[in-house]
């Protein structure tokens, strides 16, 4: 797929940005699950960390197409980075800008922009994921302050964020899916982190349950008004789904240049492997899919961008380009045979980490509820 | 029923062998087929689970990388393929 020419240079510099600054760290990194601090400060230097918001609030003021070729190219390098920077721009800064006044506006996006400050979003839950009525975590009102009580758990950034986002029920509400949503500093009392967890993939990126215990927040720190946290995360998880459909194409384009170049320098019976075509044949269907996979994603950023509805692309992007990176992984490991089972290429370290994008921000099966929500509703107005 | 019917494939090429009688056709048919259905079922393990599968504490996190390798070691699925047709066009 041909993008403006402006984007061409803009993604050959990034490339070599992430091969030469993020990609020598990414083995290590997944072997000992060391979060990549470094790579955050280098993100930082570059202004990748405040990649959208404008300039005047310590952003780059780009649009989400540099947004997405950033997370592509640092996927291909090292996904553990990528969800680290797509976290922090999508989940939390992102909607702080989005859904904050002047004021929030002014106080938290420019140290998160310049990337002073990494950010969270905390909303899932051990009994809560999709299912945001079954929030447990609570809020009071207190005088100038409300009380928040509870736990969520599988935090990206959520041992080493600095303001999270935070979603709680009022604490008589029952059952219901009357959220709010709270700009929480880590540093306020009553935080604390929890078990940081051990995964499959993207094994550097940091994942933790956090925990609040009387944590009392300001009355400014409400995002929005009470009660618009469900539509907020609906929103937020919108645009967060075209970034998970990007990474997966950064991690299966990364996998399939492997499985070209190995395909063409591996010799079996006499002839390079890509003279067979049985090989030629998983070539072309995976850069089929690849090919599919983006416009798919660009597309939902395209309709982001131009202010339409997206909730539907973005879902389809996700389900689609998550499910192709698995199989084009998949395929280039084949392709690798033994090879891609050994940590010396890092075709199998891809393979772990692209797991999680058929799982994270809804897995592909809440994917096909929201698009089939979509339709039945596009079909009956 | 893909676990049920793979076991079925890998008993009958070990009957055939225990007999004495050809099981070359029947061996890379079971290694593939058997192979090819635990990278399915690992792989819906893991995402029934959902997060809970991507996390070391689950045995199906393990079992989704062990798995892999059944098809890639003692020839890959593609070899596989390679030596059933071979058979099948000589019967």
């Amino acid at each position: 797929m041909r993008l403006s020419e402006e984007l061409e240079k803009f993604r050959s510099e990034v490339k070599e940005f992430a091969r030469t600054e993020i990609a020598p760290g990414a083995k290590q990194a997944d072997q000992t699950m060391a979060f990549p601090a470094e790579n955050v400060r280098k993100l930082a230097e570059q202004g990748f960390l405040g990649i959208m918001i404008p300039k005047e609030y310590e952003g780059l003021g780009l649009d989400t197409m540099h947004y997405l070729i950033v997370l592509e190219e640092l996927s291909g390098v090292c996904g553990s980075t990528a969800l680290t920077y797509a976290a922090h721009n999508s989940l939390c800064l992102n909607p702080i800008f989005n859904f904050g006044n002047k004021s929030q506006i002014e106080k938290y996006v420019p140290p998160l922009a310049k990337g002073e400050i990494l950010g969270a979003f905390g909303l899932t839950e051990p009994e809560a994921g999709s299912d945001a009525g079954g929030t447990r975590t609570t809020f009071s009102e207190n005088g100038a302050s409300f009380v928040l009580n509870g736990s969520k758990c599988f935090i990206t950034n959520g041992s080493v964020g600095g303001i999270l986002i935070v979603t709680a029920k009022k604490a008589e509400a029952g059952r219901s899916k009357e959220i709010s949503s709270f700009i929480v500093e880590s540093s306020w009392p009553g935080f604390s982190v929890g078990k940081k967890e051990d995964k499959m993939g993207l094994r550097a990126s940091d994942t933790a349950s956090i925990h609040f215990e009387e944590l009392p927040v300001p009355k400014e720190n409400l995002l929005g008004q009470q009660g618009e946290g469900f539509k907020q995360f609906l929103k937020i998880l919108d645009s967060g789904r075209i970034g998970i459909g990007a990474m997966s194409i950064g991690l299966a384009q990364a996998a399939f240049d492997i499985a070209l170049k190995f395909a063409k320098e591996r010799s079996q019976f006499g002839h390079p492997i890509s003279n067979y075509q049985a090989i030629q044949w998983k070539l072309a269907d995976m850069a089929t899919k690849i090919e599919a996979s983006r416009n798919l994603v660009y597309h939902a950023a395209y309709l982001k961008d131009s202010g339409q509805p997206f909730t539907k692309e973005a879902a389809m992007a996700k389900l689609f380009a998550s499910q192709i990176g698995r199989e084009v992984i998949y395929d280039a490991m084949q392709v690798l045979g033994g090879y891609g089972y050994m940590s010396s290429y890092p075709l199998e370290r891809m393979f772990r980490d692209q797991r999680l994008c058929e799982i994270g921000e809804g897995t592909s099966e809440i994917q096909k509820i929201v698009i089939a929500r979509q339709i039945l509703r596009q079909a009956s107005s | 029923m893909r676990i049920e019917a793979a076991r079925w494939l890998i008993y009958q090429a070990a009957y055939l062998q225990s007999i004495g009688q050809p099981f070359t056709k029947e061996s890379s048919m079971a290694k593939l087929f058997a192979s090819e259905m635990s990278n399915f079922v690992v792989n819906e393990a893991v995402q029934i689970h959902g997060g809970y599968g991507y996390m070391k504490e689950y045995a199906v996190e393990r079992y989704f990388r062990d798995a892999r390798i059944t098809e890639i070691y003692e020839g890959t699925s593609e070899a596989q393929r390679i030596v059933i047709s071979r058979e099948l066009l000589r019967d």
